[in-house]
């Protein structure tokens, strides 16, 4: 892999803006020598971390920007997700889903879950001043333990 | 960066067919065509992925919303998975095992492979 610089995007809190950023993210893994896996990783986790952003940036019925900043440094890419929205409750965290029950109250606490199964490392801390920066770190080969 | 949704009637299936991304902005045209099936009296609905390149959570919620959709309409929702990729998230979040799951829009209509 090769070491770049930053690649820091700034998009109005919007939903057609996510697809912006999936595919520069995208682009980023591809020049810094990602395997593809770890490409459509990337690209996964960015896009569900910024639709959680945009949510709640709307949510808050503030136009703040939404920031993601990725860089790849050695076999590890991190990317990091900011809001000035208002988060809600966390959603809960399934850990499995009875195959035959009709309880679909976890439909929209995907993300999250989804999120953590993807990357190898995920933070996420409330910002000064109010929003959230969610941290996903990808390590190139097979995920650690 | 779009989605294309074509929908089809083969025998006594509703067939979405889709192509492109699935994500918070393409997604509720897929939910549109779900509700629309289902309201129409649609209970055999396939959805076939074969040619999605990108499908996010959001995206999973709109599939399980029209699965919950048609099943109380006593009927079921068929997804048609071909790429190791999209079938990861349904394996990742469970779904795997909430959709019956098919290899290709043939197994899930249950024609029999065609002679050649």
């Amino acid at each position: 892999m090769t070491d770049g610089p930053d690649v820091e995007i700034l998009i109005p809190p919007k939903p057609d803006y996510v697809a912006l950023v999936r595919h520069v993210i995208g682009a980023t893994a591809r020049l810094a020598g990602l395997d593809p896996d770890s490409v459509e990783t990337a690209k996964l986790a960015v896009s569900e971390a910024c639709t959680n952003a945009v949510v709640v940036t709307a949510r808050a019925k503030r136009e703040v920007p939404v920031e993601v900043t990725a860089n790849v440094r050695g076999d590890r890419m991190v990317i990091l997700v900011g809001d000035r929205g208002e988060h809600a409750e966390p959603a809960e965290i399934v850990e499995e889903i009875e195959p035959s029950s009709l309880d679909f109250s976890f439909e929209r606490g995907l993300s999250l879950p989804l999120i953590q199964g993807l990357v190898d490392e995920v933070d996420l801390s409330e910002r000064d001043g109010g929003g959230t920066l969610v941290t996903m770190t990808i390590l190139e080969g097979p995920p650690i333990d | 960066m779009n989605l294309d949704l074509e929908t089809s009637k083969q025998g006594d299936s509703s067939v979405i067919s889709l192509r492109g991304e699935i994500d918070v902005y393409t997604a509720p045209r897929l939910r549109q065509a779900l509700i629309d099936l289902v309201e129409g009296g649609a209970k055999d609905i396939v959805v076939d992925m074969e040619r999605v390149d990108f499908l996010d959570s959001t995206g999973l919620g709109v599939l399980v919303g029209g699965l919950k959709r048609v099943k109380s309409n006593e009927g079921d929702l068929k997804l048609v998975v071909t790429q190791d990729r999209i079938m990861k998230i349904f394996d990742i979040t469970g779904l795997a095992k909430v959709f019956p799951m098919f290899a290709s829009l043939g197994d899930a209509l249950g024609k029999a492979p065609q002679e050649a």
